[in-house]
């Protein structure tokens, strides 16, 4: 499940024109990948449609915490 | 206001005719038409425009730029990035504050507000995109330029109807002379051909019905009326003592004004103050790109003020009308013909116009002599005329 939902994520971050190997769990969103905070938004929004899930996405966090969050929002 | 020499030294341009100067030219030179179906929805008014075709905005901005910005935006980033390459114009510490962007829209982004719209009436408003407010809005196109290439001079975005670029181009060409910027970026851009654009764009009640292909015949009384198109268009202006290079052609003369009741007397003060301006007569005019557009109320006033000014020529007045072959461009129309000047200037050549026989004699589509200076107008219908002198560079 943890596998599905990191490729999910990934997946939804090349979609805003990242590349796929700069990816990685321990990414940073913010510090390591970049992403500005309306690309966060659109990354909150592809999880609550996709996932029912309101995952209060901190720049701050890494990859592994976002995927961490939408398990423990499916429990 | 001073008086300096403005060069035009870069050119690019999206457009249904073509994605690059050499293609776009060749396609209007071979009279070749640009429009077809739209195909949007059965029930939309407007069922023929003039789309872009082969483009691919990923080839000049990057995915992360795509995907928060409307396909408006994309022609003109894109049309900037060429017609900056042509200029070898780049963007540095020493320069950013020095260069300024004056750019036209009229309508902004119907893609992302179609998407906007489905996203809240379909999902709910916390599903909207993030990009709704800023992707929609007209001043896009400026900003996104000023991002990416870290341009900070002085700049403005216009949103005047058929007149927005040509507004641009006058503006900025004011920033020149004041001093207020050394390098000008100017373009336009629009990307109406929506089903909600299209809609909107009918309202205006000069855009062709026609059910198929129909011909826009500008300035014939049975014409069909406006044939909406898209794309992109955007050229680099310098002062001769700032340019890079030579240049392509010189900007000589401009003129605005605003006349609600008597247009033609605005249209022809509008033509002769820019002739005037570039210290030149109404005989020294070699080509004349009218604004034209097909649509006979706006025509028959553009006719009758170019008749009035030009009835004494010896000769016949050589005329072309490129939106006959890829439509109408709205935001981008006025630039788009001032790059038509510039290359009829650099091959001296003119497309032919079928209807020619059909116009006013006054007017010929055979070039009598070599061109030196075109005449370029840019009109709306509520009487805002701008007039521009594209000439040859002197020596």
């Amino acid at each position: 499940m943890y596998e599905e939902i990191f490729n999910y994520i990934k997946e939804k971050i090349c979609e805003l024109g990242f590349e796929e190997n700069e990816i990685t769990e321990n990414s940073g969103i913010r510090s390591d990948l970049g992403l500005d905070s309306s690309e966060v938004v659109e990354v909150s929004l592809k999880i609550k449609k996709d996932y029912m899930l309101d995952i209060d996405l901190k720049e701050d966090m890494q990859i592994k915490d976002v995927v961490n969050k939408i398990l423990e929002g499916k429990q | 206001m001073k008086n300096k020499k403005l060069i035009v030294t870069g050119r690019g341009l999206i457009n249904p005719a073509g994605n690059s100067l050499n293609d776009f030219w060749n396609h209007i030179l071979s009279e070749k038409i640009c429009y077809g179906k739209l195909n949007i929805k059965d029930d939309t008014p407007i069922k023929v425009g003039a789309r872009v075709k082969d483009f691919n905005p990923v080839s000049y901005i990057s995915k992360r730029i795509e995907v928060k910005t409307d396909t408006f935006t994309h022609y003109f980033l894109a049309s900037l990035s060429i017609a900056m390459k042509e200029a070898g114009l780049t963007i540095h510490n020493e320069n950013e504050d020095e260069v300024g962007i004056f750019y036209g829209n009229n309508s902004g982004g119907w893609r992302i507000c179609e998407k906007g719209f489905d996203e809240l009436f379909t999902q709910s408003y916390a599903m909207v995109n993030p990009w709704q407010a800023t992707a929609w809005f007209p001043t896009a196109g400026e900003g996104y330029a000023s991002i990416i290439h870290g341009i900070k001079g002085y700049s403005k975005t216009f949103v005047a109807d058929r007149v927005s670029s040509a507004a641009a181009v006058y503006h900025g060409i004011a920033s020149l002379q004041n001093s207020r910027n050394k390098k000008i970026l100017v373009g336009g851009s629009e990307a109406p051909l929506t089903g909600l654009g299209t809609i909107c764009y009918n309202e205006n009640g000069s855009i062709s019905n026609a059910i198929s292909e129909e011909l826009c015949k500008p300035f014939v009384s049975d014409s069909p009326g406006i044939v909406l198109s898209e794309g992109g268009a955007a050229i680099v202006i310098e002062t001769s003592d700032n340019a890079n290079s030579l240049g392509i052609a010189q900007i000589k003369g401009y003129a605005t004004n605003y006349y609600a009741t008597n247009q033609v007397e605005g249209v022809v003060a509008c033509m002769n103050r820019a002739i005037w301006s570039a210290d030149l007569e109404t005989a020294d005019i070699d080509l004349i790109i009218p604004e034209g557009n097909g649509d006979w109320e706006s025509d028959r006033i553009e006719i009758e003020a170019m008749r009035a000014l030009f009835i004494h020529r010896p000769d016949k007045l050589p005329i072309a009308f490129p939106k006959c072959y890829f439509g109408h461009q709205y935001g981008a129309a006025a630039v788009s013909d001032v790059i038509c000047a510039c290359m009829a200037l650099e091959y001296n050549a003119i497309p032919q116009y079928r209807f020619i026989d059909e116009i006013d004699e006054l007017f010929t589509d055979k070039l009598t002599s070599k061109i030196n200076n075109v005449l370029v107008n840019s009109r709306t219908s509520a009487g805002v005329n701008y007039s521009f002198i594209i000439s040859r560079i002197e020596n």
